[in-house]
């Protein structure tokens, strides 16, 4: 009896503008863009919030007043909820009514989406205590169970969030930890106790719907609702919990409207509960419900990204490896500051999303175009950046205060 | 395929970047099985890996597939009617009055070329081999290929175009069965300009040969050891390359970076006043020109800079930009240009927008991390142009242009 058990994942960085070497010392807005470009960001989460968040939102809401089996779970970043406060309150108060059918569970992350769980313990809790403030501020609830960010995961990261208390976490099924394990059973840490459980990705099954779902030279295409439910029905008597595990901008925003992803969201709930044996489940109640089957070992980090599941999306170029190394050398003087300002810039440079721009790996031979990213090239995102962390460096050092 | 090639510079008597895209395309193509015979308006002692050399003014020597004939003219293509007018009163007689009549002779001379060799395609490039390559195709009945690496809007920056060159180039673009433009950047500016229609045009990015490994030790190294900074300008100084914007983006690098010191290579009619510009501006002392250098000595340049510039106002491809990336040289070039087009590993800036290009200048100057991920993979990217590629483009070209003339011939039986 398999539990469908939805993860949605929720962010939106503080896009650094274009900030040039003759804005260092005399300018300490970083995310302020305010022309039409892709990083203007109350541009582009309002653009979301139009195309995905609204319409989603009010799905999902529908499905829950109409299914009172349906559950779905939910991590939103820190500056995501900060940018929708400023931006699009209608949004924020949207996912609050989630909240509040009791039936949508908020998972932990760090404020910032950060990669800090890599580089400074302190500051990875410090950002995972400020995101489960901000959360029982917003939600009236405390989060149990944590994802980290892009799902990185690694022996070391299981350890500090089981450190912290939780009950467990999130991480990818890849091949190359699973070999032929299935995804859908609960696993444990590798220096993990029975008490601390892994929930991991069942990546086929997320990936037909966030990646292929409008894809017309997919065999499959088009995806139905019943074809899906009777793929999550093959599972029955082989696993405990099908974790699909995806951006929540798989709706309205990767795939758009017209390619009929809400219809098929609104018509799923009833088909996958069409079999008797099957359920709904929230990241903490599969945890509750099930021990772990096995461990799992994951010396090297691993993600949900690309083909490769590793960091190499955000770490591996020169820029990245330098910009990264630069920022987290700044720690501990940015934290003994006392300079909340600072402390709130630097932490804002530490999204994930600012590396992911200056990655050079698809930027290569002719795939110019097919490149997404708010900048012109790797190189200028890293430029935008290391100018704009020159500043907050000299703000550190100088005590020159914006 | 046999073709008949007409241009009027070829290295090492260039002084651009035009005699160096006609040399790698003739290699090209005779590597992809071409059989092409290149003519030259003047004589000029050229030798090519490729073989044989002819000169129609001293009679034809045979000596391999490539086969060149020149004229004895002025000719050059970058040459404005007015400069060579002064250039003419400079050398006297034994040349024609001016630079339009010398054109004329070409084409003169064209039909009896034309008459005397067999091919099965005219292959013109730019404008001052335009009338010649008319006369052959007027002769022959052959089908005719222009291949546009400059306009004339191109070589005056957009300003004061000369009409009558324009006319000319008009007259072959339209006669032409196909047009080869070296970049879409050029495609869109004889669509807009000369009212051509794109479905008549292939866009043929030009190349480059991978530089020789070892060249010993680079030239300026006292500069460097002595911790300075090397900003490269390589190009022809004319209002086309935009050295004025350089000279104006030199300045506001030194004042964030004193040890930057700018190297122009290059000579032409703009150096007085980059240098006035410079000595205005106070970093007069921190230019230096090279004048027009070639080959291995370009190349040692290219291998001692930290960061290349490429200004330029209107540049319908930009083998210098390739050049630099080749060597490992990071590149800071301007969005006019058609390059920019068909290159990713490089950073890109508006030619009049001076305070983003300083800013990106000294952007690879600051930072070590930026300049070496740009040196490895704007190399790695630099591979994937070669002259075979451009050529059997070509090829592809010809072969339109015969389907055309086909065409055109059955229309009028």
């Amino acid at each position: 009896m398999p539990a469908v058990c939805f993860y949605f994942q929720v962010h939106q960085p503080f896009r650094v503008k274009r900030y040039s070497v003759f804005d260092i010392g005399g300018n300490h807005e970083y995310f302020d863009d305010d022309t039409e470009s892709n990083r203007n960001n109350r541009r582009i989460i309002e653009k979301v919030a139009a195309k995905c968040y609204r319409s989603a939102n009010a799905t999902i809401l529908e499905l829950l007043r109409r299914h009172p089996e349906f559950k779905v779970s939910y991590s939103m970043s820190g500056v995501f909820l900060e940018q929708l406060k400023r931006y699009c309150p209608d949004v924020l108060a949207s996912f609050q009514a989630l909240a509040a059918t009791g039936r949508a569970e908020f998972l932990s992350e760090t404020y910032y989406h950060s990669l800090a769980s890599l580089y400074d313990e302190n500051e990875f809790s410090e950002q995972v205590l400020q995101h489960r403030r901000l959360i029982e501020q917003l939600f009236g609830v405390r989060p149990t169970v944590f994802r980290n960010t892009e799902l990185i995961y690694s022996n070391e990261i299981a350890a500090m969030v089981r450190r912290m208390g939780f009950k467990g976490m999130l991480a990818e099924g890849a091949d190359h930890i699973l070999d032929w394990r299935s995804p859908n059973f609960v696993y444990g840490a590798k220096d993990g106790d029975e008490k601390f459980g892994l929930l991991l990705k069942n990546y086929r099954l997320s990936d037909d719907i966030a990646f292929r779902f409008s894809s017309r030279g997919w065999s499959e295409w088009p995806l139905t609702a019943p074809k899906f439910a009777k793929w999550v029905n093959e599972v029955n008597g082989n696993g405990v919990t099908v974790n699909l595990f995806m951006d929540y901008e798989t709706f309205g925003e990767h795939q758009w409207a017209e390619t009929g992803i809400f219809d098929f969201l609104r018509a799923l709930p009833a088909e996958i509960l069409r079999h008797p044996d099957n359920a709904f489940a929230t990241p903490s109640e599969v945890l509750a419900a099930h021990r772990p089957v096995g461990r799992i070992d994951v010396p090297y980090p691993m993600s949900w990204a690309d083909v490769e599941r590793d960091l190499s999306a955000w770490r591996g170029n020169r820029m990245q490896d330098t910009a990264l190394e630069s920022i987290y050398r700044l720690g501990a003087e940015v934290r003994a500051s006392g300079d909340k300002g600072l402390l709130d810039d630097w932490r804002k440079l530490q999204t994930s999303d600012h590396f992911y721009y200056m990655c050079t790996k698809w930027f290569a031979d002719g795939d110019v175009h097919k490149y997404f990213n708010p900048y012109e090239s790797p190189y200028d995102a890293f430029i935008h950046y290391m100018n704009s962390l020159q500043d907050v460096t000299m703000r550190t050092k100088g005590g020159v205060h914006a | 395929m046999r073709v008949l090639m007409f241009g009027w510079e070829f290295p090492p008597f260039n002084s651009g970047g035009l005699g160096v895209a006609c040399e790698g395309l003739l290699r090209g193509l005779t590597a992809e099985g071409a059989d092409v015979t290149f003519v030259l308006p003047r004589t000029v002692p050229v030798e090519t890996a490729a073989g044989r050399l002819v000169f129609a003014d001293e009679g034809i020597v045979e000596d391999g597939a490539v086969t060149a004939l020149a004229a004895k003219t002025l000719l050059s293509p970058y040459l404005s009617a007015t400069l060579y007018s002064s250039l003419r009163a400079k050398f006297g007689a034994g040349f024609s009055n001016d630079l339009f009549e010398e054109v004329a002779r070409y084409a003169l001379r064209a039909e009896s070329i034309a008459a005397k060799e067999s091919f099965d395609v005219i292959h013109a490039h730019d404008w001052l081999s335009f009338p010649a390559a008319l006369e052959a195709k007027r002769i022959s009945g052959k089908p005719l290929v222009v291949h546009v690496h400059a306009t004339e809007y191109d070589r005056t920056g957009n300003l004061s175009p000369d009409g009558r060159i324009v006319e000319i180039e008009r007259a072959g673009l339209e006669a032409a069965d196909r047009i080869i433009a070296v970049s879409e950047f050029t495609r869109r500016k004889i669509v807009d300009a000369y009212g051509v229609s794109a479905q008549k045009i292939d866009v043929v990015h030009n190349a480059i040969d991978e530089p020789e490994p070892s060249l010993g030790r680079a030239v300026l190294d006292g500069l460097r050891a002595s911790g300075k900074k090397i900003v490269l300008f390589v190009g022809r100084l004319t209002l086309q390359k935009g050295p004025d914007y350089f000279v104006r983006a030199a300045h506001k690098v030194s004042l964030l970076c004193p040890e930057a010191v700018f190297v122009v290579v290059g000579s032409g009619e703009m150096q007085r006043r980059m240098i006035e510009d410079a000595a205005n501006l106070g970093i007069a002392d921190r230019m230096l020109f090279t004048g027009f250098l070639r080959d291995r000595e370009l190349a040692r340049v290219y291998r001692a800079a930290d960061v290349f510039v490429m200004p330029s106002v209107s540049e319908p491809f930009g083998i210098t930009c390739l050049e630099s990336l080749a060597h490992g040289v990071p590149a800071v070039i301007s969005r006019q240009s058609g390059v920019a087009e068909a290159v990713g590993h490089c950073l890109k800036t508006d030619f009049w927008d001076v305070d983003d290009m300083a800013a990106k200048i000294l952007s690879v100057l600051r930072y070590r991390a930026l300049a070496a991920d740009m040196a490895d993979n704007g190399r790695k990217e630099s591979g994937r142009f070669t002259w075979q590629i451009a050529a059997k483009k070509c090829l592809e070209t010809y072969r339109k242009a015969a389907e055309k003339a086909k065409e055109v011939l059955l229309k009028e039986v």
